[in-house]
């Protein structure tokens, strides 16, 4: 047995606190893995995109047949050609070599030439770089905005539950007293409360990670899993072990700096004042400014409290802006997103001809187009364009028919259709409206995947609001029972707790919607896109300020109800 | 042999612009074995003084000896280790640990010290302060008799040189006061020292010596 007792007691005889502490730091945990599966996601997605579309080979040559395989055979430190379905695959045997930009050029030189020799001219090569073709994909600007978003948000999570667990920890300054007058050093009293951290904090981060990983998965097997689209990037469910170790570690050295702090200040405290635990005391200001007198009593207590208690109110303003700030930012923003993606396109499908190898579309294929019952309008245009995947290897002219249709549902049948009459590898079929459907079945998961991150976070900032004011009218217990005693109505008394309350949420609420709409017209600038407030967006900015009213009000309601009824039932 | 001496011993507390001198230049000695009452009015500097004996206040000026060691220059560790080894406080509101049943208040100390707990001795201290069947209940569930009859226990079980009592009877009934004093006094004859503050003289009389403290100088 040793000292430890009291944490083992401590977290048994006073389940709640802990439990609210369990319950704040998980929350705090699921926005942060939520992001670093999404990146994983996504990443993972790219990669099977890549692989995909390259086949892990350096050249691909399309409009085959398997007797050209022997076209390309023997080909001095590249593989043996593999054909699949109509297209030829051939890799440098030699990781550098492929790497290496002038040997690269020297391989396509030598596919050109035997594509040439061959005197097929319908056969089209399509090169693919290293990374490419194993799936490491080129610019990763996406990942990294989303790992310093991320660490940002950890950051914020880990300060505000410090400021919850600062107020836990002077829940207890009583007790550290106690311990202390019977000769606890303080080495001892850290040892108990960074063992409770450890305990609350693994219990959370097991929760979190398996909340986030069900959640997610179940919304990815529903909703959000998208692959084999020509539109969208690939997102494929996945999560990586050491991406999610990375975030865990990252928020517990902050909270831990943040509770060592806490510690270190409430060990510099007088075992006296410890001892006596009154807060407000403690807190108080050693010049507090006058009273100020106003028309009725309530106002005038009430200004009394802002101008001399108002701590709490300030920690809890810290604690609800960042977060509510930060969900209505993620909203409006990903409803950008998501209106963006759902969009009904002006043309349902784009069919086009490679026009530098292929010669482009003829009258007869223009023709044959136009003369489907389907077909409303076919916009024809030549379009020059770069190649995605190989960037190096020139330009690349195409025909293009935009085609409208008569229906937007007619999209997958004359898209069959198409491909049936125009079976070479020179025509591509680009279906914007399957894409728009994608994007509309997308943004149900989208959407789904807001709500959970929004009830994660109100929970968060909830229980932190509620358990600062809860502690703050417990503190004022005293005052509340003296008022009462000389003779202010209970009505009056709880008018006074409750406007400062109002004032704080109604500044907690306007300043969140300020700040992220400040935000979502910076993160829109680089896409040249303008945000507009409509009725929906302006339906859950006002649920989100009515819940934040309620969030501060009904705490202080509650407990100076308990406090009153208490005082009136002892009278 | 003095357990405690104390020598122009001074507390002053700066509020605002205001020096207050809680205890001004007090100087007296404890010897062992003897029961000695410092009684006052409310403000008098008794607890302040009681504080700074305990080590859980800091001094401006002047020292303490306890067991011959000046406390007034000791670091945190070694004030803890005074605490656990040569002192054992009781409240006026006893401040047991509210989730920690009695036995578990009373042993605490040896525990931060990293002793095991002598059930034997327990029983024994249990049994002469009347709590015997007590030990199993919480704070909550006990009267202010039995809280502060925990709180001695708490206060014996390290074999302390000295027991500090800060008023231990001011939230007791007369009756219950009147028995904690006995049981003090009893302690006493059992050869420990005490340091009493109270502000009822009739407790104060009942101690072998008493001194008086008025705006925190001795009278």
């Amino acid at each position: 047995m040793s000292y430890m007792l009291y944490l083992r007691r401590s977290l048994l005889r006073r389940p709640q606190r802990h439990l609210s502490l369990f319950v704040i730091l998980t929350c705090a945990f699921i926005l942060p893995l939520l992001i670093s599966i999404c990146r994983d996601s996504s990443a993972y997605g790219t990669e099977q995109m890549l692989l995909n579309l390259s086949k892990g080979s350096a050249f691909q040559i399309s409009n085959a047949d398997e007797a050209d395989t022997a076209f390309f055979e023997g080909i001095n430190g590249m593989s043996a050609p593999r054909y699949e379905n109509g297209v030829i695959c051939l890799s440098i045997l030699s990781d550098e070599e492929w790497q290496d930009f002038w040997a690269f050029e020297n391989y396509s030189e030598k596919v050109s030439d035997r594509i040439e020799k061959s005197g097929k001219a319908n056969l089209i090569v399509t090169a693919f770089e290293y990374g490419i073709a194993h799936g490491i994909p080129d610019g990763s600007s996406d990942q990294s905005g989303l790992l310093i978003l991320n660490l940002f948000i950890i950051l914020l999570s880990a300060l505000t539950v410090g400021s919850a667990y600062k107020s836990h920890i002077r829940r207890f300054s009583s007790d550290m007293g106690v311990l202390r007058s019977m000769g606890a050093e303080n080495r001892q009293i850290f040892t108990i409360f960074i063992a409770e951290f450890l305990v609350v904090f693994a219990a959370s981060a097991l929760a979190a990670v398996l909340i986030s990983a069900g959640v997610m998965k179940l919304l990815f097997a529903t909703y959000l899993e998208v692959r084999d689209s020509e539109g969208l990037s690939w997102m494929i469910f996945k999560i990586n072990p050491w991406n999610t170790a990375l975030h865990i570690a990252a928020f517990f050295v902050v909270l831990l700096a943040v509770i060592v702090r806490a510690l270190i200040k409430s060990s510099r405290e007088s075992t006296v004042s410890a001892i006596r635990g009154d807060i407000q005391e403690l807190e108080m200001k050693k010049n507090p400014p006058k009273l100020k007198f106003k028309a009725t009593p309530e106002k005038s207590l009430a200004s009394l409290w802002l101008s001399r208690t108002n701590k709490t109110h300030s920690s809890c303003l810290w604690v609800a802006v960042p977060i509510m700030t930060v969900f209505l930012f993620l909203f409006s923003y990903l409803s950008l997103d998501v209106a963006f993606i759902s969009e009904s396109p002006e043309y349902e499908l784009m069919f086009s001809k490679n026009a530098r190898y292929a010669g482009g579309f003829t009258q007869e294929d223009i023709d044959f187009v136009r003369s489907l019952p389907q077909v409303d309008t076919v916009n024809c245009r030549r379009d020059a364009a770069r190649e995605i995947f190989n960037p190096e290897a020139g330009g690349l002219l195409i025909d293009v028919m935009d085609i409208k249709l008569t229906s937007p549902e007619l999209h997958r049948e004359t898209e069959e259709l198409l491909l049936e009459h125009f079976p070479g590898m020179e025509y591509s079929i680009h279906n914007y409206q399957a894409v728009a459907e994608e994007g509309q079945e997308l943004s149900t998961g989208i959407y789904l995947m807001l709500m959970f991150i929004f009830s994660a976070m109100f929970i968060f900032a909830l229980i932190i609001v509620r358990m600062k004011l809860r502690d703050y009218i417990d503190d004022s217990r005293k005052t509340i029972k003296t008022l009462w005693t000389v003779g202010a109505s209970s009505g009056a008394i709880m008018s006074s707790f409750t406007r400062q309350s109002a004032v704080s949420s109604v500044a907690a609420a306007a300043v969140s919607a300020v700040l992220s709409l400040a935000l979502l017209l910076l993160a829109t600038i680089p896409a040249a896109v303008k945000p507009s407030l409509d009725l929906p967006l302006a339906a859950v900015y006002i649920s989100i300020s009515v819940l934040t009213v309620a969030a501060f009000i009904l705490p202080v309601r509650r407990a100076v109800r308990g406090i009153l009824s208490k005082r009136s039932r002892e009278a | 042999m003095n357990t405690v001496e104390v020598r122009n011993l001074s507390k002053v507390f700066v509020q605002g612009d205001t020096e207050i001198r809680a205890v001004d230049g007090v100087s007296f000695d404890i010897a062992e074995g003897e029961m000695l009452a410092i009684t006052g009015q409310s403000g008098s500097g008794k607890t302040t003084l009681l504080n700074l004996i305990g080590g859980i206040e800091e001094a401006t000026e002047g020292e303490i000896f306890i067991d011959g060691t000046d406390i007034t220059v000791a670091d945190e560790k070694e004030l803890a280790l005074l605490r656990r080894q040569k002192i054992g406080y009781v409240f006026q509101d006893f401040n047991l640990i509210p989730i920690l049943t009695v036995e578990e208040n009373i042993i605490m100390p040896l525990l931060l010290d990293s002793k095991k707990p002598d059930r034997k001795r327990l029983i024994e201290i249990a049994k002469f302060l009347g709590i015997e069947n007590r030990l199993d209940h919480l704070p909550s569930q006990l009267s202010g008799g039995q809280k502060q009859r925990a709180a001695i226990a708490r206060a014996l079980i390290n074999n302390p040189s000295i027991i500090l009592a800060d008023e231990p009877t001011g939230n007791l009934d007369r009756k219950m006061a009147d028995e904690i004093m006995r049981l003090l006094i009893e302690l006493n004859k059992q050869g420990i020292t005490i340091l009493l503050v109270t502000h009822e003289e009739r407790y104060g009389d009942m101690c072998a010596r008493k001194i008086v403290m008025s705006d925190g100088k001795v009278v």
